[in-house]
């Protein structure tokens, strides 16, 4: 029950911050002036897909009780936090190092898919009876 | 003989005064023989048996498991010993808690590793304990009985020469401890050799030898 | 548990830590924030002091001179990469290079780029005279033979583009010939091109809006190399004193006072990150050590039992070094793990607050730094359980039970 809560509640949060953080927290570049988008926008973009799926596999992790369906769903987590933390490298930023996206927004984008990924992957060794009971680290 | 203590003595401190718990004591127990020993709490029975489990040092007196001096050996040897062939019963429930009844049992085994699996023998003992059903519950969820049947298991696991059982009946019911006083008997039936402290009361009930201790002397 | 029936040893000390699940977890936890903070300060502590010895080496001048009232500007372009645009007459060259002492004069033109296409920010633009550079030159041997065409760049670390890239600044395309490495200082965010294409860019600017140069021939600032037996400050006070304090127009700043002014304010810094890293790794043994003798208290009765059931003393005394050991191996590695985190991806960000030059260690230091930070904080659990060892190894503590205390 515990862990149920625990990487469910984790998913959701670390969802939510990975899809809402770059619009409203950290700032992603604003249009460039002849309004058209820079590259780092639809990393955002495609970060707030990424962020989405993860929080919903928050909500059906609260939901199911059977080990199994859990391991699946934390394992689904485990790869759609591995896909956030490419996303930015995939898509790609700005191509300078000191503008806002490749300074703050990235480097945050990356500590919370790190910490999410980290922790399914406990989580995922946990729900597969590794050894007993393990403790739970969650992003 | 299989366990020989001479002239043993013991003193601890109580509250800063001395306290002399064991005053010349001299047993020696043959193969196979049960003996109880009695006495009044706080009259060194205790004390006796953890001297000649070799989890204590005597001031004086000598220890010897057949023909082999405590003095002689260092804790490592004392260890295997009390690991291979000498069982010791704690008084009061000496279960680890957060083990299964079968893992309690085959505990020695993890202390001194050997190659064979000791799960088969574990659960033949259970079995002829009557409480095989046990094996994966944790202690928590047995009764005074079925703990002291499995630290019996336990301390049978190695089918050790001699059995030390420190008031193995003291908090149990009548028949209960009448139960483990046949387990005991069968026990000696096999060859291994049984010290078991007991309350003034329970003594009759202890057929073959009985020693008396009052205040560290046997008397 | 119950599913393996077949115990291990390290189960005896895994069990009694799972049995206190919040206990384990705070001395986890207290355990991490000790390492978190040890290996975090000592990353950014080394970053800094990394990227103030790549600004001195890169510094290349003994002396600069800059416009009166240009001096912080200098220092912000060199340690924080703020784009600047100034000028000071070009007359200065010769009068400074007959003072003596001076033994190499070398101009050098700053502008900032406006909006530049590649980078959306301003960059600073310095323009260097190759004939008689000795600053930049030896740096751009390595990476660029030959010299330089009016067209060719060579651009910083911190510049997007490849070689052979086109930059567009001032709507007129460069060509970069060469990436210089990585500093952590200014020069990372700066594009250095030869002085005739520095003055077109000057004078693009002041087309653009900007300030124009006061005459073609404007400098920005002039590096100087101290002749042998003379000293920076020596040097220093002789132009000051030739040319007048304040009523000259120009400032005289030794490269090491910029730099000393740099590693000043960082000895500070990791004086304060070493006593908080010394105070926080005591609090963690005082603590540790004080709940496992507490522990040891308790567990009486569990040591009596294995003692009784056969543990040498050496065996008791192994499981309480596997459970600190296990403790403290958990929390240093969390607390590395989540220092490195946060800190490495976050780079440009650090060195945006520190204000100060900023270059991460390579991976073998890197991977140095973090085995001694592991090691210092994992070393808190067993020296922790040392006194609990010592009590066991005592004596006949621990036999299975005293007279009287059943």
């Amino acid at each position: 029950m515990f862990n149920r809560f625990i990487s469910g509640a984790g998913a959701i949060t670390a969802g939510l911050a990975l899809s809402l953080g770059p619009r409203y927290v950290f700032r992603l570049c604003s249009p460039a002036p002849d309004g058209g988008w820079m590259i780092c926008h639809w990393t955002g973009q495609a970060e707030i897909g990424a962020g989405l799926l993860l929080a919903l596999l928050g909500v059906l992790m609260l939901m199911f009780s059977s080990k199994q369906t859990r391991l699946g769903l934390s394992a689904a987590a485990f790869f759609t936090a591995l896909l956030a933390l490419l996303l930015p490298v995939l898509i790609g930023g700005c191509p300078m190092e000191t503008m806002a996206c490749r300074r703050v927004v990235f480097p945050a984008l990356t500590v919370i898919s790190v910490l999410t990924l980290t922790g399914f992957a406990f989580n995922s060794f946990y729900l597969l009876g590794g050894r007993g009971r393990k403790e739970v680290v969650d992003g | 003989m299989i366990l020989t203590a001479r002239a043993l003595r013991k003193e601890y401190s109580r509250g800063g005064r001395p306290f002399l718990a064991l005053d010349d004591v001299s047993l020696s127990l043959a193969a196979g023989e049960f003996v109880c020993l009695t006495g009044r709490s706080g009259s060194g029975k205790s004390t006796l048996l953890n001297i000649l489990a070799g989890l204590l040092t005597p001031d004086a007196g000598s220890v010897s498991f057949a023909g082999r001096e405590y003095g002689a050996m260092d804790d490592k040897d004392l260890s295997r010993l009390r690991n291979t062939r000498l069982g010791y019963i704690m008084q009061g429930h000496s279960l680890l808690p957060n083990f299964t009844v079968l893992q309690n049992v085959i505990l020695p085994r993890v202390l001194f590793r050997r190659a064979d699996d000791p799960t088969a023998r574990a659960l033949d003992l259970l079995e002829q304990m009557g409480i095989r059903q046990l094996a994966a519950q944790y202690p928590a969820s047995l009764s005074g009985g079925e703990l002291r049947r499995a630290a019996i298991t336990r301390a049978l696991l190695p089918a050790p020469e001699l059995l030390l059982a420190d008031e193995p009946t003291g908090d149990l019911d009548e028949e209960t401890a009448a139960d483990i006083m046949r387990i005991f008997a069968a026990v000696t039936e096999k060859g291994t050799a049984v010290l078991m402290a007991t309350h003034d009361a329970e003594a009759v009930s202890c057929g073959r030898r009985l020693l008396t201790m009052r205040s560290g002397r046997l008397v | 548990m119950a599913d393996r029936p077949y115990l291990t040893f390290s189960d005896l000390a895994l069990c009694n830590l799972k049995r206190r699940p919040f206990r384990a977890a705070g001395l986890i936890l207290l355990v991490a924030l000790m390492s978190f903070v040890l290996f975090g300060g000592s990353l950014i502590a080394y970053s800094l002091f990394n990227g103030t010895d790549a600004l001195g080496k890169r510094l290349g001048a003994d002396i600069l001179i800059v416009p009166k009232g240009y001096d912080q500007k200098v220092e912000g372009i060199l340690l924080r990469g703020e784009p600047g645009t100034f000028y000071m007459d070009a007359a200065w060259l010769d009068k400074i290079a007959a003072v003596e002492g001076v033994r190499a004069v070398s101009p050098q033109l700053f502008v900032a780029s406006l909006n530049a296409s590649c980078c959306a920010m301003p960059v600073q633009l310095i323009g260097f005279e190759q004939k008689t550079d000795f600053v930049i030159e030896p740096w751009l041997k390595t990476a660029h033979p030959g010299g330089l065409a009016d067209e060719d760049i060579i651009v910083g670390g911190a510049i997007a583009g490849k070689v052979g890239d086109t930059i567009k600044f001032f709507d007129r395309d460069y060509r970069i010939a060469a990436k210089m490495e990585r500093t952590g200082t200014g020069f990372d965010a700066s594009v250095f091109m030869n002085m005739t294409a520095a003055k077109t860019a000057a004078a693009d600017y002041g087309a653009a809006g900007g300030t124009p140069p006061p005459d073609a021939a404007a400098i920005s600032s002039l590096m100087v190399m101290v002749d042998e037996g003379y000293t920076p400050s020596g040097v220093t006070g002789r132009i000051n004193s030739e040319f007048g304090y304040g009523g000259s127009g120009i400032v005289v700043v030794a490269a090491k006072t910029i730099i000393n002014s740099v590693s000043g304010g960082l000895r500070a810094i990791v004086a304060f990150a070493g006593a908080l890293d010394a105070l926080l790794w005591v609090l963690s043994l005082l603590v540790l050590s004080v709940v496992f003798s507490v522990v040891l208290n308790e567990r009486k009765r569990e040591f009596g039992i294995l003692r009784s059931l056969g543990a040498t003393r050496r065996r008791l005394v192994s499981i309480v070094f596997l459970e600190s050991g296990l403790v403290s191996l958990a929390g240093s590695t969390a607390g590395v793990f989540l220092a490195a985190l946060l800190i490495l991806p976050f780079r440009a960000y650090i060195q945006d607050i520190a204000g100060m030059p900023y270059m991460q260690p390579s991976p073998g230091q890197f991977a140095g730094l973090t085995a001694a930070s592991l090691l210092l904080a994992f070393a808190v659990g067993p020296l922790a359980s040392l006194f609990s060892a010592g009590k066991i190894s005592r004596g006949d503590a621990y036999a299975a039970i005293r007279e009287g205390e059943a």
